[in-house]
């Protein structure tokens, strides 16, 4: 844990500015590619966006699906800067796609990058649908330019101009996006005001959630793994899989998580899966709900709170719906604030009832009681479980890459968990600041029993040459 | 055969007939359950076993909830009907011990925080274990909540959801308003005998009466309930072995569509028909020109339909209990216009449907020496902008060897009307009223197991004023169809 904090340490001092300013631009460094994912035992082959810190694959975490959570200020330019690593199982097959990918945010334009035309098309090259048959016209093949397997990494900027919209989207390819979004290259987008609170103009929020449905069909996954996709110049095409038209979703994913257990037993490992930290409740806590399903999906609050629908796909109603539930059509996101909930787990149910490998489809969204720091809590069962919810009231603005570091002390050993607050960072009146994070504890428990308890000593903020405290009580 | 003679043979071969396929008549409301104490409302449930049939033949095994005492589960469950501001006390008790797929089950209604007492700790609420035999040893879970707010409302169950939402466990819960009380059948207002029997339709005025869906403004005539709801019948002989596992693997392949727990045709029979006692709702739904329809839906398929009301568009008023509207008062001024719902599942939807004569161009009524004008809309009276009284039909009708027929034709054009029919034509409208299919715009939902016609489909009657014997025709409404659970 401490050589981990260091690394962090190391890397955040790296960041370019402390506090984050308005020409500073938001670039990201995505690397797609082929992972495996095991749901009930069964080995499922992926494509994944893998985040990285530089434009240097060395660098770049595990892949995910759905990838990596990415946000900007509304005033910001934004790059996301693609690596195409996407392979086959059987690695002497040629990606029918041409080998590209490419990525988009609907919602928010493309810009060009210099004499590129950032928003495409890139067509296919003139095709016979069969041996004999006349060539057609060039078909498209992607909406944005390519990234190139194995050329490197390929630029995409969002001008602030041309995306001043705050609120909730997402990314995922742009290419043949018929089979590679089901794949999985799709990810969390979202755009934050920076000068308020809001997340849409007259909506202020305290805390912020999100809940992203998906789905899996791995025969469709296993034969695209085993290149027998896309488009086959020679082949037949009955043994090609040119879209998932013949589509027969057999997992269901919740923030990446496959639905598998009821009820959900969050873990140190998934502490954003299906249980999931709100606002406290007294404050106003926003869900963006996400779907890169291809079927609907109808989250239903169960235990009486009220869905008070404020947009959909980014941009606002001009009042909002007060509902229980929430349609989410496939590559759709809709925002709705969570009230009249319970203090303590508020559960949605999945009524598109769509569960297949499991009783579940279920999110629990949990809103404490305020908390304070420093904050004394019993945590559940011991140190393999241990998660201490912490709340952090600041007077300090926090750049890009700096870490909070909370200390937790039982009274002996001291443990220090880190964490980036921005991703969790929202902005109350009078210039406060607020992060959220669920903090997975270390290994020094036990946290609950035998009269020994959690205390929170000190948050500091880390970045700069030092270490500082910004709490306010 | 005179027109008259016709009619008259209509109406004979029509009860005969009728007798057996619509008994309309009785399935004219929301007929639910309700406790007549004061501030407080309690139901005892049960969950059980059981089986519903349909239209095609069908035999469906089933679970469902129903009030304690009644020899079989019902699909849906047993409408549940309370005042604002009600404690409301649902007890449930598990029936469902010597099923081969036995479960727990529980209650959750969205929109309200249910309070859970007993039981299980389940993953959602308190459940209710399964006790076998004659359920004498269930040991029921107590859900309490205060009926806060006005609705449409669905409770089902919080247990396995995926399972027990298709196997059939789940209602609907009314709400009345505040201050709501029902017009009753006979409280028809401005009868004078100079006019005949009814003399303006139109001046029944909302304000002066309190049957009203939330408050002022949203008052109607006529209210209707339409469960929606969609069934793959190998996930229910699944459950019925006990493989639930089996029945999460199979891809959802719904083959039959139903209103009300009933595959059309069986939906314009009316409540409590004898031979299908699990399924104790119709879906007929009846109504004068002028008046309005309180159209509460409820979706709780897995998928999304669209629920068509033909005659006319519906205005949306409410979704999930909440009123379209930004005031404290008032009518839902941000409802909005649609002639398909969209019944999401999960979600309720209330819609105003009305019916008139407005612009038709001619006189549905048929003869103006025999009615006055103010049976028609203000707009099709004498001087009206788009007047139609007096108006006969502005072009010939075609003669009968050019016509096909249906039992829902009259021979007549004219509401209220019968005219010639070939032998063994018609006879199902024994009022000469006009028929409007409801049913889902999902075409392929209008079948029973690849039979048509069936499915997601009921019927909508606008009926004359009048009826067979120039009688006031009463459409009953109000609390006749509401049976007290408290003796």
């Amino acid at each position: 844990m401490a050589k981990r904090m260091l690394t962090r340490i190391v890397l955040a001092a790296s960041a370019a500015s402390m506090l984050a300013t308005a020409a500073e631009a938001k670039s990201y460094y995505l690397k797609a590619e082929r992972f495996e994912m095991v749901i009930d035992g069964e080995t499922i082959a992926m494509w994944g966006y893998a985040q990285c810190t530089a434009p240097d694959v060395n660098t770049c975490g595990a892949p995910s699906v759905p990838g990596p959570d990415l946000w900007a200020y509304d005033d910001q330019n934004m790059d996301i800067y693609v690596y195409n690593d996407l392979t086959f199982a059987n690695t002497s097959s040629v990606s029918h796609d041409g080998g590209a990918t490419s990525i988009l945010i609907p919602g928010l334009p493309l810009w060009n990058v210099g004499s590129v035309v950032n928003s495409g098309p890139v067509f296919w090259g003139s095709e016979r649908n069969a041996p004999g048959d006349a060539a057609q016209p060039p078909r498209v093949r992607s909406m944005a330019h390519e990234s190139v397997n194995g050329a490197g990494w390929t630029r995409y900027l969002w001008h602030k101009l041309a995306n001043p919209q705050s609120g909730t989207y997402i990314y995922h390819s742009g290419t043949h996006p018929a089979l590679q979004v089901q794949m999985g290259l799709y990810g969390p987008m979202t755009i934050r005001a920076r000068a308020s609170s809001e997340a849409y103009p007259g909506v202020p929020v305290d805390a912020d959630v999100g809940l992203f449905y998906s789905e899996i069909d791995a025969n469709f996954h296993a034969d695209v793994d085993a290149g027998l996709s896309g488009y086959d110049p020679d082949g037949d095409p009955a043994v090609v899989r040119t879209s998932p038209i013949d589509y027969h979703p057999t997992h269901y994913l919740l923030n990446g998580a496959p639905t598998t257990s009821v009820p959900f037993s969050p873990t140190l490992d998934d502490p954003l899966g299906q249980t999931i930290l709100g606002g406290a409740y007294s404050d106003t806590t926003l869900v963006r709900f996400r779907s890169a399903a291809l079927t609907t999906h109808v989250p239903v609050a169960a235990n009486g709170a009220t869905l008070e629908l404020i947009a959909e796909t980014a941009r606002p109603y001009p009042t909002p719906r007060r509902q229980s539930s929430v349609l989410l059509p496939a590559l759709t996101t809709a925002d709705a604030i969570l009230s009249d909930g319970r203090e303590g787990a508020n559960v949605l149910i999945d009524r598109a009832l769509g569960y297949k490998n499991s009783g579940g489809g279920t999110a629990t969204i949990v809103l404490p009681d305020t908390l304070s720091i420093p904050k004394t809590s019993c945590v559940t069962s011991g140190p393999a479980t241990g998660r201490l919810i912490l709340r952090v009231r600041t007077d300090t603005t926090y750049g890009s890459d700096q870490n909070i570091v909370a200390r937790i002390s039982n009274g002996n050993p001291v443990d220090d968990v880190v964490f980036d607050p921005l991703p969790y960072h929202t902005l109350l009146g009078s210039g406060l600041h607020q992060f959220w994070r669920l903090l997975p504890l270390g290994q020094s428990g036990p946290f609950c029993g035998s009269g020994t308890s959690v205390t929170v000593t000190s948050v500091s903020r880390s970045g700069g040459s030092t270490s500082r405290t910004d709490l306010i009580p | 055969m005179s027109a008259n003679a016709m009619k008259k043979t209509t109406v004979l071969f029509g009860l005969a007939l009728g007798a057996s396929l619509i008994a309309g008549p009785a399935s004219a409301g929301v007929r639910g359950y309700v406790d007549s104490a004061a501030g407080s409302a309690s139901f005892d449930l049960e969950a059980s076993a059981g089986y519903i049939t349909v239209a095609d033949g069908g035999v469906i095994y089933m679970w469902g909830y129903s009030v304690a005492g009644q020899p079989t589960m019902q699909y849906p469950g047993p409408t549940l009907i309370v005042e604002q501001g009600d404690n409301v006390t649902v007890t449930l008790s598990n029936c469902l011990g010597d099923e081969a797929g036995a479960q727990n089950v529980s209650l959750i209604i969205p929109g309200f925080d249910l309070n859970a007492t007993g039981g299980v700790a389940g993953a959602i609420t308190q459940e209710a274990e399964p006790a076998t035999g004659d359920c004498s040893g269930a040991v029921p879970v107590e859900y309490s909540f205060v009926a806060a707010r006005p609705g449409t409302f669905v409770y089902q169950s919080g247990t396995e959801v995926d399972i027990q939402s298709e196997m059939g466990l789940f209602g609907a819960l009314i709400v009345r308003p505040s201050g709501f009380s029902h017009r009753a059948a006979s409280d028809l207002p401005n009868t004078s005998p100079a006019l005949g029997p009814i003399d303006d339709p139109y001046a029944f005025t909302p304000a002066i009466t309190t049957q009203y869906a939330y408050r002022a403004g949203t008052e109607y005539d006529y209210e209707y309930l339409y469960i929606l709801t969609d069934m793959d019948p190998r996930i229910h002989a699944l459950v019925a072995a006990g493989d639930i596992e089996g029945a999460r693997d199979l891809d959802f392949e719904a083959v039959y569509w139903f209103i009300n727990g009933r595959a059309g045709p069986d939906t314009f029979f009316g409540d409590n028909i004898p031979w299908m006692p699990s399924q104790p709702y119709g879906a007929m739904t009846r109504m004068q020109p002028g008046q309005s329809v309180l159209v509460r839906t409820i979706s709780m398929g897995r998928v999304l339909h669209p629920f068509h009301l033909h005659g006319n568009n519906g205005r949306v008023l409410a979704v999930d209990g909440n009123l379209l509207s930004a005031n404290p008062t008032g009518p839902a001024e941000l409802g909005y216009s649609e002639y398909t719902l969209t019944a999401i599942p999960g979600q309720t939807i209330d819609a105003l449907f009305e019916w008139s004569d407005r612009g038709m161009g001619w006189d549905i009524f048929n003869d103006a020496t025999v009615h006055p004008e103010e049976w028609h809309h203000p707009d099709s009276r004498a001087g009206g902008v788009l007047e139609s009284h007096g108006r006969v039909i502005p072009v010939g009708l075609p003669s009968l060897t050019d016509l096909t027929f249906g039992g829902f034709w009259s021979g007549s054009p004219y509401l209220g009307n019968f005219g010639e029919l070939p032998p063994g034509e018609g006879g199902l409208n024994l009022n000469g009223g006009y028929f409007f299919m409801w049913h889902s715009h999902n075409e392929k939902e209008l079948v029973n197991n690849d039979i048509f016609p069936g499915g997601m489909m009921t019927m909508l009657i606008v009926e004359p004023f009048l009826d067979d014997e120039g009688g006031l025709l009463e459409i009953e409404r109000g609390d006749v169809f509401e049976t007290d659970v408290a003796p």
